[in-house]
Parts: structure tokens; sequence; C-alpha cells
């Protein structure tokens, strides 16, 4: 700075602090000598006179508006003619998150932009997200579509929550809060590490937590994603050139020693992560930090959590602990393990012990009181349910990867995990744990289970008699009985029928209880109460995708294919990733002999459920129709080696029987017949076959004891392919005559 | 990002390595683009930003807390002001360059004799011009326009930033801006 500057700027500030009208006196003065100084500082202050507002307000809200810009999505503009972009309301490694409206289901969704993400990767990772989504855990991020832009960008869309990361909420959530959001969230991994999926990046900000208190986990899968597209340069051109690569994204505070080593995670990664973010939750500080931050995560012990929370129990310090064992041999087996630890945590707040049980019944209290829209925070007790509810999402998600075949039985669909919100809670919180105990059994879908599961609904309604949901739970139970326990559907569909009629007669507006009666009907062959019923369930929870399935059913069944097809894209539209309802939504084409969308269809299907045997068994029929016969044979061959069901079975014998294999046809019809007796094979499965050889006679005489039982699915012989060849015969029409079915033709 | 990766950035910028601003910038920058994304979120519609805040939490979000000192926290301030003033004018040359006489955003220029329908508008490249000339005249006075006016830091912020009194940046903020003004409206 020159002497002169130096000279206006003192002379300009004392300017300043003298009165107006004697400035010019003072500065005649000070300036004596030296007009080139005077005129300046007049000058000077003759702007700063001029510029009152000049610069006052800073610049930052102008820069913020213009760093959301950069690349960002303008309101109103259309991604995919589907969603219009609302705002941005989230931006990280990965891309841009935008609050958007599905304009064509008219509701709110969240849309995150993939930009980075290499092509090769994407579609494994989008998998991976999509089959967490698929599990429908109440604790998982549902994930509604994933897509192109225009100009070739990924988006994935899913359901917008409202709410705060957990990132927002740390530093002020109480003990009872805490054991609460990691019960969620761990209850959220085991369900996802039982489908095969690690998280890889749990943190703060991958957690939610809804105004309601409800728990999501985020970025199943994609967190990886991260990693792979250390490239952020695209996103700006602020950004430029050769750095970055060398930069560690991400955050590597919730990093465990394993992967800060190098090695391969597994689900122990995860429960590391978690214990960082309870660590968080507890101490209000990250248990490790600081230059020497990957050397601290491999081998520093964290400070005792009881150095900062006195007034957390101590079993809850041990578990944190335990997660935050170097060695992953040390930590909890599993996160279906640490759940179930995080649940027996005595926190000592009541008078009573605070055990689940409790919590239930304080979270049924709490809840009512507050009314089913109540935003009143109702964290607290719920971890009891949606723990019960992980073990059953778990248990399903084996049965779905082992591939035993439930797809086929219409009521057993998507895993389900009650929702609290979704229901009237019920008086009596011991029915109430009935319920979820009886909810849980019959999702594992084992004869002795749905046996235990009606003992414990049976015990539900015993204690409130007024408990309509416990009679769908009944109902539900009772319309399996056939295919588990070989109960003659002439006797299990009239039970079934009684307690579902018995739910609506509770509750006439329980859309479920309409849903699962129009269900029954359907089983019980009885077409327009089926129905009226589906009708009513529609217009009292139009939300329900099963409705949809169900509906779907009905409509195939009774040659009303186009508007079955209908349905079938409704339910999918509202479940886009439900494995059932796009088995369903798959084999749709089927009825209208459009094999080229059907192997489409289907082939996206497996890509996603490679492991899943009924897809195989779709592609094989399509293939059939195409007359590629050796594909078709292949893809049944797959079918069963994935899995020896009377599905797979009877679809391989009849392939095989009309590509003139008669032997191994003649064998797998043997092995059908034994199967019978057991329950584990149909008289239609093994009718099939018969059709395939020609023996058209042992073919009706299989129909015909289905009839004879009232096999609840014998209507799906009205479009099944094995029985085109004789479809059209008089004996045939004259069985679906017998079923108050219409006459169908190929 | 890891902080402490930021964090040995900021140092051996301070330490004079020139080719380290060129790696912190697209950091600052993302990091700055996800804080007014979350402030934008919490605060619409009302659509008033703290200003500080923006700053002050992309600072926390990149800085590791226990190496963060006043020296730190003083070069990160330099920092992201740098690149929120290069934020804004590339901005500018890019509407200038789309339509003639876009050069210019709208930020307040009241005159107060003026009873203005319209707020007359802030040439963000003149102003970018006249700041260099007023750095090559007094560099003190152009940082603490820098730091107040695109960082948002208030008086007693800039004076603890630059380590000296409130009253000099006060004094110098006035001669500052009536001289930048001045040049603005010749």
């Amino acid at each position: 700075m020159s002497t002169e500057w130096r000279k206006v700027t003192d002379l300009f500030t004392a300017a300043l602090e003298v009165r107006p009208e004697a400035r010019s006196d003072f500065l005649a003065d000070a300036c004596d000598g030296d007009p080139e100084l005077l005129t300046e500082v007049e000058s000077l202050l003759r702007s700063h006179t001029d510029s009152a507002d000049f610069l006052k307000d800073s610049a930052v809200m102008e820069v913020a508006d213009r760093v959301i810009a950069d690349g960002t999505l303008e309101k109103g503009s259309s991604i995919a003619g589907q969603y219009e972009i609302e705002s941005l309301i989230g931006s990280g490694g990965m891309g841009d998150v935008y609050l958007a409206r599905d304009t064509r289901l008219n509701r709110k969704v969240a849309i995150k932009l993939l930009p980075f993400a290499s092509a090769d990767n994407l579609d494994r990772v989008l998998n991976e997200a999509q089959i967490v989504s698929a599990l429908n855990h109440p604790n998982i991020l549902t994930l509604h579509d994933i897509g192109s832009t225009e100009k070739g960008e990924r988006f994935i869309v899913s359901e917008y929550i409202d709410g705060t990361t957990l990132r927002e909420k740390i530093g002020s959530l109480s003990i009872d809060e805490i054991i609460e959001i990691s019960c969620q969230a761990s209850s959220a991994l085991a369900s996802a590490h039982s489908a095969g999926v690690i998280h890889r990046d749990i943190k703060p900000e991958n957690i939610m937590i809804r105004s309601d208190g409800i728990v999501k986990v985020l970025d199943f899968g994609i967190a990886k994603l991260a990693a792979d597209s250390s490239d952020i340069r695209h996103l700006d051109p602020h950004i430029d050139a050769k750095n970055n690569n060398s930069m560690l994204l991400g955050t590597v505070n919730y990093m465990s020693p394993e992967q800060a080593t190098g090695e391969t995670a597994d689900q122990r990664t995860d429960l590391f992560s978690l214990g960082v973010v309870m660590y968080e939750m507890l101490a209000g500080d990250v248990p490790f930090d600081g230059a020497d931050l990957l050397d601290q995560i491999a081998t520093k012990t964290p400070t005792p959590l009881s150095q900062f929370r006195k007034d957390a129990p101590p079993a809850l310090h041990s578990i944190v602990e335990r997660c935050l064992e170097k060695k992953r041999e040390d930590r909890f087996a599993s996160a279906a393990e640490l759940t179930d630890a995080l649940m027996s945590v005595n926190t000592g707040d009541n008078s009573i012990h605070s055990t689940s049980g409790n919590r239930i019944a304080n979270y049924l209290m709490k809840n009512r009181k507050a009314g089913s829209g109540g935003s009143v925070r109702s964290l607290f007790g719920m971890r009891a349910i949606w723990g019960i509810g992980a073990i059953a999402v778990l248990v399903i998600s084996l049965l779905v990867t082992n591939g035993l075949s439930y797809l086929t039985r219409p009521l057993a669909a998507t895993p389900e995990v009650t929702s609290p919100e979704k229901q009237e809670p019920p008086p009596s919180s011991e029915a109430y744990q009935s319920y979820l105990r009886g909810k849980f059994l019959w999702n594992k879908r084992t004869g002795d289970d749905l046996k235990k599961a009606i003992a414990e609904f049976e015990r539900a309604v015993a204690l409130d008699p007024n408990f309509a949901l416990a009679y769908v739970g009944l109902a539900d139970c009772y319309s399996m009985l056939e295919f588990y326990v070989g109960m003659p559907a002439g006797e299990a569909l009239p039970k079934a029928e009684a307690y579902a009629e018995k739910a609506v007669e509770l509750d006439p507006t329980l859309g479920d209880a309409h849903a699962t009666l129009g269900n029954i009907y359907y089983g019980m062959w009885q077409w327009d109460r089926a129905e009226r019923e589906l009708k009513r369930a529609i217009e009292l929870k139009p939300g329900y995708e099963k409705t949809y399935q169900y509906y779907y059913l009905l409509l195939r069944d009774t040659g009303r294919s186009n508007e079955a097809i209908q349905q079938i894209q409704k339910a999918r539209d509202l479940a886009p990733v439900s494995l059932v309802i796009n088995v369903s939504y798959s084999r749709s084409f089927l009825l209208i002999k459009d094999y080229e969308n059907c192997l489409t269809a289907t082939r996206d299907l497996i890509g996603l459920y490679p492991q899943y045997s009924s897809n195989y068994v779709t592609l094989g029929y399509a293939l059939l129709g195409q007359d590629k016969k050796d594909e078709a044979i292949a893809a049944f061959e797959k079918a069963v080696e994935l899995e020896r069901t009377g599905q797979t079975l009877s679809a391989l014998g009849y392939a095989s029987a009309i590509t003139g294999n008669t032997s191994k046809a003649a064998s797998l019809a043997k092995e059908l017949e034994e199967r019978y007796p057991l329950h584990q094979a149909l008289g239609r499965e093994i009718a099939a076959v018969y059709v395939g050889i020609g023996d058209h006679e042992n073919a009706f005489a299989w129909l015909e004891k289905d009839f004879d039982s009232r096999s609840t699915e014998l209507s799906t012989i009205s479009y099944l392919p094995p029985f085109d060849p004789i479809r059209e015969t008089p004996r045939f029409q004259d069985l679906l005559r017998r079923m108050g079915l219409p006459a169908r033709s190929n | 990002m890891d902080p402490g990766a930021s964090t040995q950035l900021l140092k051996e910028w301070s330490n004079g390595s020139a080719l380290v601003l060129e790696e912190l910038v697209p950091l600052v920058y993302m990091e700055l683009r996800k804080q007014a994304a979350r402030y934008m979120r919490r605060e619409r519609p009302g659509h008033t930003l703290q200003t500080t805040a923006l700053i002050h939490e992309t600072y926390l979000k990149l800085v590791d807390q226990r190496q963060a000192d006043w020296k730190n926290r003083a070069h990160f301030f330099g920092i992201s002001s740098k690149i929120m003033r290069r934020i804004l004018l590339d901005h500018a040359r890019s509407r200038s360059s789309e339509k003639r006489g876009g050069g210019a955003i709208n930020l307040p220029l009241e005159d107060d004799s003026v009873a203005a329908q319209e707020p007359k508008s802030v040439d963000l490249i003149a102003l970018d011009e006249a700041l260099d000339r007023l750095a090559e005249i007094d560099e003190q006075q152009a940082r603490i326009v820098e730091l107040k006016y695109f960082s948002g830091l208030s008086l007693n912020e800039t004076a603890e930033v630059m380590k000296v009194s409130r009253t000099t940046v006060a004094n110098n903020w006035n001669v500052a801006r009536a001289w930048l003004y001045r040049e603005l409206t010749r």
C-alpha cells in the first residue's frame, strides 16, 4: 500500500467522524498544500454518501443460489416424462437428490440422479438396491423406479421421506431414542443382510428419521458407487483437472478396520459402522477422528463411553463396544443378534421393567393418544414391533433365496411386516403381541408354523374379541392350509371365509379384510362375490397393491384377459419391484400370447431374482409359445435344478413329453404322483404331464381329483399353456362349467 | 471427504503451495453446494439464509476440528471467499455471453435520493475488475471486501480472521466500499 493511499484512508476515516457541515473546513485544514489529496478524499466522501446500500447485503445468498443452480434441474422440468422436479433437496458425492412429483401416480417422490456411475457397475448395484427394497422392510427406504433420463443419466426414484437425517439429531437424543434408532437401523441391516446385501456406508447421513419416529436406512447397495465414482469433476466447471483421484472421498470416520486396511467387507462391517454411529449418538462425537484416522480405526481402542454418558445403561455401552471390536469375529455375528441385544436393554426408565412387551404397550398408548395422523414423536417402544417384523422378513427372504415355492399361492405375497401406522391400535397389548407373533409365524409358510400362527391369532381374538386384523390373520392362515397342511380346500376355505366375514363385520371399512375375503371367494370359485369384495377393497384402500393382484387372478381365470392385464399393471405401478407381482405381470403376457413381451419381462425379472425357479417356468412357456423347444427344455431344467416342486417338475414333464422324451415324462409323472399324497404336488400338475404324453384319460382323472377336493387354484387351468391341447374338448369345457367358469378357447 | 485430508491441504496451502489451492477448490465447492442445498431445503419458502451459517458449516464439514486453529480458519475463509467470488464471476460471465447486458445480477444498489422502482444492479464483472485494482492499491482492503461481501462475515468475524481490530476493519471497509462504488459509477 502506498503512503498516499494510507493518507487518503486515514483522512477519509477521520472526516467521517466529523459532523458533515464541518467536514469541508476540517479537510481544507488537514490537506493544506495538497489539493490532490483534498479532491480524492472529497470524491470518496461523495461516493460514500451515495452508496448507502452498496455491498451491504453479502452475496452469500446469491452464491448459494448459484451453486445450487449449477447443474441443477429447474423446478417444473420433467424426468422420463413422469417425474416433475420440485426442488433440490440434497447433494452428495454420487449426485443430486430432488424432491419431485410422480405425475402418473400423483405422489411425492425423491429422485437421485447418478451421473457419475459407470454403467457396468451400475446395473449390479441397482439390482442390489432393488432386492433390498423388495424386502418391504419398514426401516428400508422403498424404491419405486429406476430409469434413464433423456440424456442417458441413470436415476433412482424412491419414497420421499418427510424428516431429517440422523446427523441433525445427534447431540439432542435421549437414551431411549438412541436405542430405538439403533434398533430400527439394525433391523433394516438384518433384513438386507439376509438378502445378501451389505450396505458398506452406514453413517448418520444415510439414516433418516421420519417425523413420526420411523427410521429409514437409505442407499443400500448404492454406497459402493461412491467409491467407483471418485470422479466428481464433471459436476462443475470449477472443479478441474488432475486431482481428486488421490483424495479419499466419503466419510472415513465410520469406516471399519477391514475397510481401512483394504480387506473385503461383510455384514459385520456394517455392524462396526453402526457401532460408530451409536457411539456418536451417545458421546456426541465419533470414536475415531484426526489426522491418523485410518491408523486409529485399525488399532485405537475408543474412549470408554462411560466417560460421556453416565445415564446410559452399561449393557448399552457393552453393545456398542462389541460392535466396535477390531476383529469381526469378536463382534455380533449378525445384525439380527445385535437387534435382539438392543431390544433386551433395560433402560430402567419405568417402575416396571422396560422390556419389549412394555414398550409395545407404551407405544400403543402413545399412538392412541396421538391419533393416527398425530405428529407426536412415538419412537419409544417401536423397536420390539420391528424386531419381530425383522425376523419374519429374514425368514421370508431366506425362503426366497432358497427358492421355496410359495409364489403360485396367491396369499403368500411379498413379505409383510405389520405397520402400526396402518391400523387402529388394539386395546390390549397382549393381544397385539400375539397378533404379531401370528403374522411372524404365518410369514414362515410351513405347515407347523401355520398351525402355531392360528393358535396365536386365536389367542389374540380371545383376548380381544374385537380385534379385526387378527381375524384377517386367521382367514389368511386357513386359506393356505390346503397347500401346507393338506386340509381339503372344501373344509379350510369355509373357515377362512367365516373369519374374514367376522373381520368385515367388526370393521366394515378394513380394506385388508375385504381383499382377503375376495381372494377366499376366488379360491372357492365364487367369482361374482369375489369381484364385489375386491372392488370394495379397492374403494377402501386404493393403494393396497395386493387387491389388484388378487383381482388379476380372478379376471385371468374368468377369461377377462385384457382387464386382467390392466389390474396387474396397477399392482405393478404400486409395487414395481415386488417379486410376486412381477411374476404375475410377466405371466400375464401369456394370456394374450404375447411371447416376446413375456420373455422381456421375465428376463428382466430373472436379472433381479436369478435364483427364483418360477421365473424359469414362465420363460419356458414363452419359449414353447415361440416353438423354441430346446431352449424351453433348458429353461425348465434350470427351474427344476433350482428347486424340485410340483410346478417345476410338472412343467419339465410336460415339455419332455411334447418333445418326444416320453420316458422322462413318465418318470416325472411318477415322481409327481408320489408327491401328491404328501401335499407336494397338485392334481393339475400331474394332469399337465399326461396331457403332454397324450394320455387324456389320466389327465382328466387327475383334474377331477382336484375338482373333488375343491382345490383352490384349479381355475388356473383355464389359461395355463399345458392344457391348450385339451382346452376345447367337451370334457374340459364341462369341467370349467362346473366351476362356474365361462367356456374358454385357445 | 476426510476432514484430515482437507486440513492437511489447508496447511500446505498456508505454507505457500499454490498447487494445493487447485485441489481445495473442488472440495470446498462440493461442500458448499451440499450445505447450500441443505439450507435451501430447510429454509424455503422464507428463503432467508443465515449468511454466515453457510460458510461456517462448510468449514466445519471440511476441517478436522481437533486440528483446527485460528490460522486454519482464517485460511479457510480466505479460500472460500475467493471461491465464492469466482462462482459469482463465472456465472455473471456466462450470463453476459448469453445475452447482452446480462452481466449484472440483481444486487441492491439503491440510491437513497432516488425512489427507484427497481434496484440498480451491481455489475459483477466490473466489480471483480475493480476489486483486482483495489488489491493493487491496498491488499488488506480487498480482502476485507472479499470476506465481508462474498463470505458474508460480520465485522467482528472479519477482524478475527484478519487478526486486526474491529475498528480497523470498519474503517477500511468504508473507504473500500466508497472507492469501489466510485469505480463502478464512473
